[in-house]
């Protein structure tokens, strides 16, 4: 069993190497890279200044206009002068010094920028996390037990609007509704806090915490309560199908202890499973959430990144990322055989 | 005259499906006629076997006997189950509760998917002591070792701990067996105890329940099986089933030597017998155990049968007492 682990814990590197080496090979073909940004300026740069010189027009398109010299001191800027590999090794050697280098655009380290975007997502997150377990898991079983019912057929049908509802859309109407503006004053219109946040006593602090989390919470879990709901309620079902169920009842077990015990035990195999990688999907933030909401997170850094085509920030991302998703699969399996005694690892 | 501890009564079980069986899907929910009309007793200190083929409904007899019958699909439409001079069947879930597992036990085919795979076996034996009246956890774990060694279960202070996944198959069925001891029923049912097992195991555990039998004094077995061989080996009293119903009942040595119903001689004649040369292919009965979504209107078996009459096909033969207590339901012996 530890060795098993060990072995997994150690597969990370390879896994890891494999996913950055190729984005990091990816973004060196993305056009509108650094480069070709840095261009663009020194192009505009003389447009304009040639315009105003009176010499109009005969040379815009050309990029004869920049002197080899400035755009061979802009590829030694960004490092483009050297071949990709040796570029690579230098990124992963820095990486082990926890080095993850400058952004481009936010000239800062590339850590200090994940880091205070972070924290935002994954308090977003692990509330996000936890509220669905605790949530979607007894409601899917008290479904189960009661399949068919009337509070079945409800649940169901408000687990499916919430499915088919667009997490950020229904976080634009909660604004509209709740938000001050038109109609009730409930709830601030987005941001992680207020801006006099650290002026407030401890009791305020966490009241003006509270205002700003309960609706992003609600739009990030709309859509993934319903998988969960009828996943459990469904695993539930199908064990109380079984043959021990059918050997409880006949020694005299109550109908509780049946469902709640027995059903139930059997029916975290498959949610446990999903663990891992749930996290991981929390943990990456959304993007349109994130804009609705005005929240500094992961999802919207990842975007901008993306578009700015901030090479580091990018990669210090993948880095994080990556690591949790790798970690979360080795987790589940963890869990996997925690709580099912019939697996073991060799 | 041995006392009644069962009587069971015009029972009629049936299970509700949109299939017809016939390739055609039907609308509505239709009903299933599993078991229709049962009505037999079970006497003190007696063996008795119900035998017949897959779909027979002798499983689901047993079921019925402790509510067991999922409700939907299935459903126990008439009938009484008096055990002891209560109906079984009119008690509310908690009451019977009482009864099942401590009275009356069960154990079933397969003993690999019958026991919880997630839970210890300490817990699932533990809980039938705890769920029947006041008893702490010590003494259960207490009983419950002593009821396993009994059960023939090697090392049961360390196998209690183990999940049923790492026992084989004869040794889950210990377990089952010992679980459905602890309260020294009077009544055991058992659904095809051995059919999952290997045959020298097969014989372990027909010996076990042998044994358990004679110390217990005056407890009843009701053994359900296909298997001809265990009912000459266990078994008092036969009630042979087809197509939900019974067609033949009698004491096992009058069933063997006089077999009245031609399903009855026709299975008898399908054992293969040790030392014996049999020509060719083995005997067997031609044909499949009907629909019960679509059972014909006269008798069950006719379709199969070699004495088929005219009759036969349109009315359903009575059961009748031919000789003393040895009850067929046959047009051959009519009139």
């Amino acid at each position: 069993m530890l060795r098993y682990f060990f072995r997994r814990i150690l597969l990370i590197v390879p896994t890891f190497i494999g996913i950055t080496f190729i984005t990091f090979l990816i973004l060196q073909f993305v056009p509108g890279g650094p480069l070709e940004r840095e261009m663009l300026k020194l192009q505009m740069g003389n447009v304009v200044s040639g315009s105003e010189s009176g010499a109009v027009g005969s040379n815009r398109t050309g990029m004869t206009n920049i002197p080899e010299s400035a755009l061979k001191e802009i590829r030694e800027f960004y490092g483009f002068d050297r071949p990709v590999p040796e570029r690579y090794l230098e990124w992963v050697l820095n990486l082990c010094r926890l080095n993850f280098g400058k952004s481009y655009a936010y000239s800062e380290p590339v850590i200090d920028v994940i880091t205070s975007r972070f924290s935002v997502s994954i308090y977003f997150g692990l509330i996000g996390f936890v509220l669905t377990y605790l949530i979607c898991v007894p409601l899917g079983v008290i479904k189960a037990a009661r399949s068919g019912s009337k509070f079945d057929l409800i649940s169901s049908i408000v687990v499916f609007l919430g499915y088919s509802t667009p997490g950020w859309a229904f976080g634009a109407l909660m604004l509209i509704f709740f938000g001050g503006g038109s109609f009730l004053n409930v709830f601030p219109l987005g941001g992680f806090r207020s801006d006099d946040f650290d002026n407030m006593n401890l009791f305020g602090q966490i009241y003006d915490q509270l205002r700003h989390t309960i609706l992003p919470v609600i739009s990030y879990l709309l859509g993934s309560f319903a998988t969960l709901t009828i996943l459990t309620k469904n695993s539930v079902i199908e064990n109380l199908n079984q043959d021990y169920i059918r050997t409880a009842y006949a020694k005299g077990l109550s109908k509780k202890r049946v469902i709640y015990v027995h059903a139930l035990r059997n029916s975290l195999i498959p949610i446990v499973t999903g663990l891992g990688q749930f996290l991981g999907i929390l943990l990456a933030g959304s993007i349109l959430i994130e804009k609705v909401f005005n929240i500094q997170g992961i999802g919207l850094l990842a975007y901008d990144s993306i578009i700015n085509r901030d090479y580091p920030v990018i990669m210090g991302l993948l880095v994080f990322q990556s690591l949790i998703l790798l970690t979360g699969n080795i987790i589940t399996d963890f869990l996997y055989a925690a709580v099912d005694p019939r697996v073991k690892y060799k | 005259m041995k006392n009644k501890i069962l009587e069971i009564k015009n029972l009629s079980t049936v299970f509700y499906a949109k299939h017809s069986g016939q390739g055609k899907e039907t609308k509505e929910l239709i009903p299933g006629k599993a078991v229709s009309g049962v009505s037999f007793d079970v006497y003190e200190d007696e063996v008795l076997g119900i035998v017949g083929e897959s779909g027979s409904g002798k499983s689901v007899t047993a079921y019925s006997i402790l509510n067991l019958i999922p409700n939907p699909p299935g459903k126990i439409v008439s009938g009484e189950i008096i055990y002891r001079g209560i109906d079984l069947l009119k008690l509310s879930s908690e009451e019977i509760r009482k009864y099942r597992g401590a009275e009356i036990s069960m154990i079933f085919q397969e003993p690999g998917t019958s026991l919880n795979p997630v839970m210890r076996i300490e817990e699932q034996m533990c809980e039938v002591f705890m769920s029947h009246g006041k008893t702490d956890r010590a003494e259960a774990l207490k009983k419950s070792i002593e009821l396993l060694k009994r059960a023939g279960l090697p090392d049961a202070e360390k196998r209690i701990k183990e999940y049923p996944s790492s026992l084989s198959g004869g040794m889950q069925q210990r377990v089952m067996i010992a679980m459905a001891l602890a309260f020294r029923p009077s009544l055991l049912i058992a659904d095809e105890p051995t059919t999952a097992l290997d045959v020298t195991v097969q014989a372990q555990i027909l010996d076990l329940m042998s044994d358990i039998k004679r110390e217990n004094g005056k407890s009843s077995i009701i053994m359900i099986t296909h298997n001809l061989g265990i009912i000459a080996e266990m078994c008092d009293r036969v009630l042979v089933m087809y197509g939900g119903k019974i067609q033949e009942s009698a004491n096992v040595k009058d069933l063997f030597e006089n077999p009245l119903h031609p399903y009855t001689s026709a299975m008898i004649k399908s054992i293969p017998c040790f030392g014996k040369k049999h020509e060719g292919r083995l005997n067997t009965i031609p044909g499949m155990v009907p629909d019960i979504f679509n059972l014909p209107p006269g008798c069950k078996f006719c379709n199969r049968c070699e004495f088929k009459k005219d009759i036969c096909e349109k009315k359903e033969p009575e059961l009748k007492e031919i000789s003393k207590e040895h009850f067929v339901r046959c047009h051959l012996y009519e009139g």
